[in-house]
């Protein structure tokens, strides 16, 4: 059943690539299917796909220019002014929670880039949900005050996301734990995927979500509007996403946070979160580490110490 | 009575081919203006509110009249059908089965419109929208002229024209 539906959730992304490229996905059997985290389209270069075991080529499926536009105007339901002003960012969420990776030449005003034209490459990352992925750290997030505030850090493509994503769904629903409001500041849509106010993704019964706004801008509506007893934002980057995040923790919500780093040592490198970390917010920090046999995770407090 | 009849149906007939030309004319220059209107509204909508593609071109096909209309509504049914064939796809086919007639010349400002419109960002859109809303506001102008001009020409000929022929039966 989860091979099917992770499969599912492929096949709903892959319809965003051109039609002979979109087919060769398409005749990867279930299993394989239901492995990939990312469709890789770089110019003159075959199709390839990620899985834990490493990139994958597809023989004989050269992608080109026109291939890599045609995904872009598919993914921005032909709408390419809709979302470059996004390539800030680096990627583009797309409808479904996916998320759409864009490299090229870029076009910088002011110092920044603002615009990218002639695409070289791109990446589309399967948003992906495991029902019962979080049953292995969800215990060790309770103490003596309930839910404690939780940190889960990975390097890039480790899964954070997808595991935040399972433990709002399972704290929503009181699987496993007492049921809390979850509210969900969405800022690029990876984690609910609101289409149309429904979330495309299990987020659990009692979750709020606040989409397409800056983090710390959801985070406080959803503290002052919805009462939420959790407090959910995925990738921290921005000063005022700590800032919101120091004032949630005041009111007594509980977080729950994701950020890029392979351990806390490489946090404490990084002035922004040295700061949320010297506040002592998160009592749980997990680990994500990728190994052959696929991912592991590692609980420790707020100190580092194994949990 | 039955030339007289017949008479009546040859000036009828004559009219209709003069007014009818006369109506081609004005229902040309009715589409110029429409269409002008409509690039300088996408123009507005892609400087202020970057709204998406679709979205304007149902807006377009509900509010511009005529084949105008029919023409915005024709390019979202077909890129709604097969959104991987694209939107200049689309817009080049319903160009040809709602805006038939058309000059080329005019036909083909709207098709380099349609060559950027949906597949770059919103500043070169709006480049290709001005310079195609310039020609086609020369496009009209001229249009406008010959409609005044050819208009009072077809009607007056279809009229002595068609005097002309019940005479000459007579």
């Amino acid at each position: 059943m989860e091979t099917a539906r992770a499969a599912e959730r492929l096949d709903q992304a892959a319809r965003l690539l051109p039609g002979p490229l979109r087919q060769r996905v398409a005749a990867l059997p279930l299993e394989r299917r239901a492995e990939v985290e990312e469709l890789r389209l770089r110019r003159g270069r075959p199709l390839s796909f990620l899985t834990s075991e490493g990139e994958i080529f597809l023989p004989d499926t050269a992608v080109t220019g026109r291939d890599l536009d045609t995904v872009l105007e598919l993914a921005s339901a032909s709408s390419v002014h809709t979302v470059l002003a996004q390539v800030k960012n680096g990627f583009v969420a797309v409808p479904g929670g996916h998320r759409l990776g864009l490299c090229g030449t870029g076009v910088v005003e002011g110092g920044a880039l603002t615009n990218l034209r002639e695409l070289s490459s791109l990446s589309l990352r399967i948003a992906r949900e495991f029902r019962g992925l979080c049953w292995e750290v969800l215990p060790k997030l309770w103490g003596a005050r309930g839910l404690e505030s939780t940190l889960i850090l990975s390097p890039p493509g480790g899964g954070k996301t997808t595991l935040l994503r399972d433990l709002i769904r399972a704290i929503s629903a009181g699987e496993g734990c007492p049921p809390r409001r979850v509210g969900v500041a969405d800022e690029r849509g990876e984690l609910a995927a609101v289409a149309n106010g429904e979330p495309a993704l299990d987020i659990g019964p009692r979750s709020d979500v606040m989409s397409a706004c800056p983090k710390a801008v959801g985070m406080m509506t959803l503290l002052r509007g919805m009462n939420p007893q959790v407090l959910a934002v995925d990738e921290i980057t921005q000063p005022e996403d700590v800032e919101a995040m120091l004032q949630a923790a005041g009111c007594g919500v509980a977080l729950l946070a994701t950020a890029h780093g392979g351990s806390l040592a490489d946090l404490d490198r990084r002035p922004l979160y040295r700061r949320l970390m010297a506040q002592g917010i998160f009592g749980r920090v997990v680990l994500i580490e990728n190994a052959a046999d696929g991912r592991r995770y590692s609980v420790t407090d707020g100190e580092g110490r194994p949990w | 009575m039955v030339k007289l009849l017949g008479a009546a149906c040859v000036m009828a007939g004559a009219l209709r081919c003069g007014f009818g030309a006369v109506g081609r004319l004005w229902g040309r220059l009715q589409t110029l203006e429409e269409l002008h209107a409509a690039l300088a509204w996408l123009e507005e909508e892609l400087t202020f509110r970057l709204t998406p593609l679709p979205r304007l071109l149902e807006e377009l096909g509900r509010t511009r009249k005529g084949a105008a209309g029919r023409f915005f509504q024709e390019t979202l049914r077909r890129l709604q059908a097969d959104p991987e064939g694209g939107v200049y796809q689309s817009w080049r086919q319903a160009m040809v089965q709602c805006l038939p007639d058309l000059q080329p010349e005019e036909r083909q400002t709207l098709l380099e419109v349609g060559q950027t419109l949906g597949r770059f960002d919103a500043q070169t859109q709006r480049q290709a929208l001005l310079r195609g809303r310039q020609r086609l506001a020369a496009f009209r102008d001229e249009a406008r002229g010959e409609a005044r001009r050819l208009g009072r020409v077809y009607a007056a000929l279809s009229l002595t024209g068609g005097t002309a022929i019940i005479l000459l039966l007579i």
